[in-house]
């Protein structure tokens, strides 16, 4: 049976390829054409979508198996995916999935019989203050607690099922919001309300009175620092890219926010999409760009959808299109959605993924600002340092500084999740203390439990003791102790957790989201895994220790992209810090906290 | 007799007379003779009882060890080594495994290197208590041969226990030893020593001041150091003409160095002094074996080193080292891989009993030498054989060949 | 042309290499597994690491640019940590396989663990189990075995242009795969069992078949058609196992067809002919006689371009003492010449020697084939005819088979039974191509060598044998010479052939000088 499109989706794919320097580059958002027009993606759709695109078929297969979201033909009516990831895992997350699995009677990729719910088990969905969090097909639900999650069940079955929109949580504390001042209001995505705040004012400023140069001048004067985790100087990142070069430039917006234990892009994305557009706007003139793609990760269609409809009101307003605010610099935005892989938050992972491959890091040198997509002079940005773009334009840089240090100049979004009484996003300046933003701000550890160690940007961040916590949450600070404030996801763990069971859940995060390119990555992340596994099961062997230090040497420096070392960092880190609790797996041949009741979903308002 | 030539260098020339006494002859002396111990062959010109001239032939045990040896690894080597001085097999087994050693530049562990010298030292008495009797069964003190091959019974039961062979031990292996020696290994030797020290007082004491013994070996088969030296004598020959030379000495190898051992030396260079040249090394081997037994130290007998030494198999990942465990096992064993010494050569002594004992190998860089070259000191020796017997009775060639202790097996490799 | 050092020692390199070829280049060697120079880099396999001055980590050198003033070190403690750590990794999940996998003995993995890692393993989990499966009709991976360095999958990209292959998954359950229902088929998909560094990708016509230390290699060109690529015979006790690609980078660079591959079959035949009817001197005389009977041009003779040039040469030699008038070239073509996007050519021509039939026999003799022998025999002019033939399972022409009936003589070399060899008066085997030594000329006019790689069969001879025989008989020859010694006589006839010798041609082929 061959399948063909129909005309409508033709059209729309054609539309679509133009928009690419290549055509092969459509390919990701062909198989979403592919999902949508006929419920999966099957062998039959992959060589129709080759066809189209011009791609042989093993290629497009090795694409469909590289990434975890494109639905597949065996998969259900309903497909529920499941976080098991740390911050979820720390609130029940894998109970959660363990009681479903029991309750519907199959496991990991599985669906019933009935052909109704497939469940899976999936990597940190970027909801973690809102922990235990699950993804039904499009929607996302959290809070759940299992008298829910069985009532959907039977509603899914009765075909009675809704979804629903869940909430933010931005408690109010007391540091002032800068980006996330109007998030809350309503419509705060539609362009009308970004227009009566005084949006697109600071575009206009760059593109009619400003030179490129000078925007790239104003950006380094203000200190910005890069909000997807490195924390690179963005007007530096700017200024990279060959004033000569004859070749096309391109702007790409890094929405793949997947570093478990962080949530501020997803919320930036649907609440206020119009920052990110009027800060792309100016970055891509910084750079001589016309073509900004905004890549959002799989699990995101929500906030592709509004993003897509800010787009377009954009469009409608004359702020995009071939005269953006009258100056005739063509500006034009594409939104791209991934398909489901940590990797492709990582810059030339996305650039990868963008030009219809796997997401496979690229090797550096040449860097991206030189040599990135389709070997063009690319800058790659997150949303939330794009978002900030505008701001530091229409307010100056010495602005900007009012807030923060001298290094990490500005505010930061700080993603607070697991034991505390408010987890959420916290907008304060950079350089706060640890322990005001966890004991202050977010109300202390949950049921005033004594405190064990604290995440302070994203698992790749290892862990801190709590006589660690008066650290300053600012780049440097971080980095001074061996850790870093990466993407800012601040996760708090409690007496309960078992650290090794902790580290086994990042290991297994890393094992399942190595591309698995190159070999010290793709080999130790498993053995690294395996390993944790074998201790927490009560196998673990006196030498095991040294030998997870030891692997860690092997993998750091030596591989594409630092996916090594982002696992290798919480390794040595918990490693060397909480080494009696391995010690005591090892001695006791068991994990010495089991028995202790395992982290059940929360009761429901227990927030 | 018949008018043909039977030597090169020899013409018959008789004179047919009806006086015995003075009538010339060619005889042959071997190679089938109870007095040749080993097949050798001497064309003798006599003039009634009186050598005029000998021709010594070799080659009836020529085996083509050499030429073997081309075709087999290097560990395959040991084998053909028992086989040359097949009195003291172990002597050679640890000369080619240290020529092979130097070769690659590994030096073996402590334990290996006194296990080497204890059964080096062992190999010695067995063959100098040998040749000692053989040389008393040939001058008619049949009895001390039986006391001697007694010893000899005691010295094969010990390296049986240890390398699984009597005489084919092929012991050594680069870089180390077929195996470590069983746990009772002292107590079997101390009790040979005992039982040997008393039979070698004995055999001393029965031929030393035997008048008949004396009068046939006394200034019989005599030769100056100086000719010694030209014909390149070594071990108990050149040290009974008083020159003190002895590789265990000059080039000391295995630790030598630190043994404390008086070396045999006599000064007549006849075939007596010979006979107490390898008496006094017995007694000195002795306190040899004593002292490495003392220090034995412990560890293992083989180096550390995977290219030359398969590693162990492992109880829980078989072969030992799981996957490059597999590859080694597989790269050493495979045709054309294995311990291929690096491209070069090398010349390498050691003191066998019988004398210097040297190996010259050139490695290719394969598996297998490109020549190994065996220098034995049998050669050698026997090439002296007609200079010592100038002018001597027949009676006196045997005692001479007797007290040289050519062995074929090494002499004609 | 950047100056850079290497290991402390300083060269000049063409601009545009990379680090790592620079260092092949000047013999410094750099272990790795993923880059080829025939593909793209890839960067991945990380074994190929090296110091270079300006990073303060180290590099893959097979992506770094060469530029002016950098300095490389090959060597040292730090790169010997990385090589250990890179194979250890490689190792970890690597199945204990050796002693059932074919690549033993030829094996990247086995020989840089023997050079650069220890002998014991650290890992004691359950190794990862991926696929075991066919890709094709010719090819079978053992997915547990594959290293992921991706260089089967850009050989069908930029190669052969094909793209069946592609790496499925993520992470370590990445593994080499084919669309579902899609398998490996083109012409050159036997190429990615060479460059495969492991025993993964296998050929299904070589598994199990031969130890390759135990085996003999012979260095060679395919005679399947006039590109002449350099190949390589894998023979063990006198049988062929296999037949794999050779670098040459004038005539076929990295590659082979797979045609050419696996078009060794009909060397061990049934068909084969093994016993002679008569001796090469009975096949001139009796040519001979139909010559003093009949006049000249009364024998004729077809010799195929499957033949070397030295039997070319004897052959029009023979002809030539028969006083004959027609010679024709049996020649053999099928479809359209091929180019791959790599630049890999197939010809049309599947025989190795048309040029030099053309040289030496004019390019009408080949372009006629068999037509006027065939004419000529009809119109009773041509009493005996001499057939050279070594086209494998060739299919003679039907009006030739006709003709042959009239035929008062047949003399036939051949190498297997066809129904011209039934009826020969004179029949006498001849070798195959990879049975006997010789050269070719290919269709870029480069003099290339085949060497004999296993005997002929039973009472078959290398025709360059019968061929002087035979001009002996006729006293046109006064004595045999070797392959070689033809060869020499060739170089004094033929012009562009200047003073070569074997050596000359040696194991890359040389070019005519005109």
């Amino acid at each position: 049976m061959t399948l063909e499109f129909n005309k409508q989706t033709t059209d729309e794919l054609e539309a679509l390829c133009k928009r690419y320097p290549k055509r092969e580059a459509a390919l990701l958002p062909a198989l979403r054409l592919l999902e949508r027009e006929f419920g999966s993606v099957s062998e039959e759709g992959m060589k129709l979508v080759a066809r189209l695109i011009g791609v042989s078929p093993a290629t497009v297969y090795g694409v469909v198996t590289f990434y975890t979201h494109y639905r597949r033909p065996t998969d259900g009516k309903f497909m529920l995916q499941v976080c098991a990831t740390v911050p979820c895992a720390l609130k029940g997350g894998v109970s959660l999935y363990k009681h479903l699995s029991g309750r519907l009677g199959i496991t990991n990729g599985q669906t019933t019989p009935d052909g109704v719910v497939t469940l899976k088990k999936v990597e940190c969905l970027a909801n973690c203050d809102n922990a235990p969090c699950m993804q039904v097909n499009d929607w996302y639900y959290d809070r759940l607690t299992l008298p829910v999650v069985d009532g959907m069940i039977e509603s899914m079955r009765a075909g009675t099922w809704k979804p629903v929109r869940m909430g933010y949580n931005i408690p109010k504390h007391k540091y002032e919001p800068v980006l996330l001042k109007h998030v809350l209001e309503k419509d705060s995505e539609t362009i009308a309300h970004y227009l009566g705040r005084g949006g697109y004012k600071a575009a206009e400023k760059a593109l009619t009175t400003l030179k490129p140069a000078d925007v790239i001048d104003i950006v380094k004067k203000s200190g910005l620092r890069g909000r997807g985790g490195a924390g690179f100087p963005t007007g530096t990142k700017w200024s990279f890219v060959p004033q000569a070069s004859p070749k096309p430039r391109y702007l790409v917006l890094n929405d793949d926010e997947s570093e478990p234990g962080t949530f501020k892009d997803k919320m930036l994305t649907e609440r206020d999409p119009h920052a990110i557009i009027e800060g792309a706007m100016i970055a891509a003139y910084a750079i001589g760009s016309h073509d900004i793609y905004w890549y959002l990760r799989g699990e995101f269609p929500l906030g592709a959808k509004i993003a897509q409809q800010a787009v377009d009101e954009a469009y409608a307003r004359g702020f995009l299109g071939p005269n953006p605010c009258g100056t005739g610099y063509r500006l034009d935005i594409t939104v791209h959605r991934g398909a489901g892989a940590y990797i492709c938050g990582e810059e030339t992972g996305l650039l990868s993924s963008l030009e219809g491959q796997r997401g496979n890091p690229k090797i550096k040198p040449p860097f991206p600002a030189v040599e990135g997509y389709f070997r063009c002079p690319t800058i790659v940005n997150n949303v939330a340092t794009i978002a900030s773009v505008p701001l530091i334009i229409a307010n100056g840089p010495e602005w900007f500084r009012k807030w923060g240090t001298e290094k990490s100049p500005g505010t930061m979004i700080f993603s607070v999740s697991g034991h505390v009484e408010r987890p959420g996003l916290f907008e304060a300046p950079l350089g706060i203390p640890l322990r005001e933003l966890v004991f202050d701000l977010a109300g202390g550890v949950k049921g005033g439990r004594k405190l064990k160690a604290v995440v302070p940007g994203g698992i790749s961040s290892g862990v801190l003791t709590p006589e660690e916590i008066d650290v300053k949450m600012d780049f440097d600070s971080l980095a001074a102790i061996k850790s870093m404030l990466g993407s800012a996801g601040v996760t708090v763990l409690d007496e309960t957790v078992c650290m090794v069971d902790t580290l086994w859940n990042t290991l297994r995060f890393f094992h399942h989201e190595s591309c698995g390119q190159c070999t010290p990555c793709r080999e130790g992340t498993g053995w690294l895994e395996k390993i944790l596994r074998r201790i927490e099961n009560g196998h673990g062997r006196p030498e095991d220790l040294q030998l997870l230090l030891d692997i860690c040497d092997g993998m750091v420096g030596r591989t594409i992209c630092v996916l090594a070392d982002a696992a290798a960092m919480p390794t040595r880190s918990i490693v060397t810090k909480f080494k009696a609790e391995f010690e005591a797996h090892i001695e006791k041949k068991r994990c010495p906290m089991k028995g202790a009741a395992a982290p059940q979903p929360a009761t429901a308002g227990a927030h | 007799m018949v008018d043909m030539p039977v030597s090169p260098s020899m013409e018959i020339e008789h004179e047919l007379d009806g006086d015995l006494g003075a009538r010339r002859m060619i005889v042959n002396f071997g190679p089938q003779h109870p007095a040749t111990h080993g097949t050798l062959r001497n064309v003798i010109a006599v003039d009634g009882e009186r050598v005029v001239k000998i021709e010594p032939e070799i080659g009836y045990l020529h085996s083509g060890f050499e030429k073997l040896a081309e075709y087999r690894t290097y560990n395959q080597i040991v084998t053909i080594t028992d086989r040359m001085n097949y009195l003291s097999p172990l002597c050679n087994n640890v000369g080619f495994a240290l020529a092979c050693e130097e070769l690659m530049g590994i030096k073996v562990t402590p334990r290996c290197a006194a296990i080497r010298v204890i059964l080096a030292e062992l190999s010695r008495i067995a063959d100098h208590i040998l040749s000692v009797g053989l040389q008393a069964m040939d001058l008619g003190a049949f009895s001390v041969m039986l006391w001697s091959f007694i010893e000899r019974e005691n010295l094969y039961d010990i390296f049986e226990a240890v390398t699984g062979a009597r005489l084919t031990t092929s012991y050594t292996r680069i870089g180390g030893l077929l195996r470590d020696v069983p746990p009772d290994f002292e107590v079997m030797v101390r009790a040979f020593m005992t039982k040997c020290a008393r039979t070698i007082d004995e055999m001393d004491e029965v031929l030393s001041d035997n008048p008949i013994f004396v009068k046939r070996t006394k200034g019989v088969g005599a030769i100056s150091a100086a000719e010694a030296i030209e014909y390149g004598l070594t071990g108990p020959l050149l040290r009974a003409c008083g020159v003190a030379h002895d590789v265990r000495k000059l080039r000391p190898y295995l630790g030598y160095e630190q043994y404390e051992f008086e070396m045999a030396v006599e000064p007549n260079g006849d075939v007596f002094s010979r006979y107490r040249v390898r008496m006094k090394e017995m007694r000195e081997s002795l306190k040899i074996v004593d002292q490495g037994l003392k220090k034995m130290p412990a560890g293992p007998i083989n180096v550390d080193d995977p290219r030359v030494v398969v590693p162990l198999k492992n109880a829980h990942n078989f072969p030992s080292g799981g996957m490059e465990g597999l590859i080694y096992h597989f790269k050493t064993y495979m045709y054309g891989h294995g311990i291929c010494p690096p491209k070069g050569e090398v010349y390498s002594s050691t003191e066998a009993p019988n004398g210097e004992l040297g190996f010259y190998l050139v490695s290719d860089g394969t598996q297998r030498p490109f020549r190994f070259r065996v220098r034995p000191p049998s050669l050698y020796n026997y090439q002296a054989f007609p200079r010592m017997s100038e002018g001597a009775l027949l009676s006196d060639l045997v005692a001479t060949l007797s007290s040289l202790n050519i062995i074929a097996g090494e002499l004609d490799r | 042309m950047p100056k850079i050092k290497i290991n402390g020692k300083e060269t000049e390199v063409a601009a545009g290499k990379s680090v790592l070829q620079a260092c092949l280049d000047n013999g410094v060697f750099v272990p790795h597994y993923c880059w080829h120079p025939g593909l793209s880099p890839a960067g991945n396999c990380r074994m190929c690491l090296v110091k270079v001055s300006n990073s303060r980590k180290l590099e893959v050198s097979c992506m770094y640019p060469c530029t002016e003033g950098l300095e490389v070190t090959t060597e040292g403690p730090e790169i010997a940590d990385a090589r250990k750590d890179v194979l250890e990794f490689l190792l970890i999940n690597h199945p204990l396989d050796c002693p059932i996998c074919d690549k033993a003995g030829e094996c990247d993995l086995q020989d840089f663990t023997y050079a650069y890692r220890q002998g014991t393993s650290r890992f004691v989990e359950p190794k990862n189990m991926r696929h075991t499966k066919d890709l094709g009709p010719n090819i079978r991976i053992w997915g547990n075995r594959c290293i992921a360095c991706s260089r089967c999958v850009r050989f069908c990209n930029e190669i052969s242009g094909t793209g069946e292959l592609a790496l499925v998954n993520r992470g370590d359950r990445s593994v080499v795969d084919v669309f579902p229902g899609v398998p490996i088929d083109n012409p050159l998909s036997l190429n990615v069992v060479d460059i495969c560094p492991v025993g993964a990708l296998i050929d299904k016509n070589f598994l199990y078949s031969a130890r390759v230390w135990f085996a003999q290699e012979t260095e060679t060109v395919c005679a399947s058609c006039s590109r002449g690529c350099s190949s390589l015979l894998t023979t063990l006790d006198g049988v062929i196992k296999r037949h794999i690609a050779r670098e040459n980078p004038d005539t076929n660079k990295y590659w082979m067809c797979d045609e050419g591959r696996l078009n060794v079959r009909y060397v061990s035949s049934d068909k084969r002919l093994k016993v002679a009817r008569g001796t090469a001197g009975e096949l001139g005389a009796a040519a001979q006689t139909i010559v003093r009977k009949h006049g000249s041009g009364s024998v004729a003779g077809l010799v195929s371009s499957y033949q070397t040039i030295e039997e070319i040469f004897l052959f029009k030699k023979l002809m030539m003492a028969l006083k004959a008038d027609s010679v024709g070239v049996l020649t053999q073509s099928r479809g359209e010449r091929r180019t791959f996007p790599g630049g890999f050519v197939i010809e049309a021509d599947k025989t190795p020697n048309r040029a030099f039939a053309e040289m030496a026999l004019g390019p009408e003799a080949v372009a006629q084939g068999a037509g006027r022998v065939v004419a000529d025999i009809l119109a009773g002019k041509v009493r005996g005819l001499m057939l050279l033939n070594g086209i494998p399972d060739f299919a003679f022409p039907t009006d030739l088979l006709t003709a042959a009936e009239k035929l008062d003589f047949l003399g036939v070399m051949d190498i297997a039974q066809s129904p011209l060899s039934d009826k020969a008066h004179v029949l006498l085997p001849g070798a195959a191509w990879a049975e006997k030594d010789g050269t070719f000329l290919n269709v870029d006019r480069r003099v290339q060598r085949i060497r004999r790689a296993l005997p002929p069969p039973g009472a078959a001879r290398p025709e360059v044998e019968l061929l002087q025989r035979a001009l002996i008989e006729l006293r046109a020859r006064e004595r045999l010479v070797s392959a070689e010694g033809v060869f020499r006589e060739v170089t004094k006839e033929f012009a562009g052939f200047s003073d070569f010798d074997y050596t000359d041609v040696g194991v890359k082929g040389v070019a005519l000088t005109s």
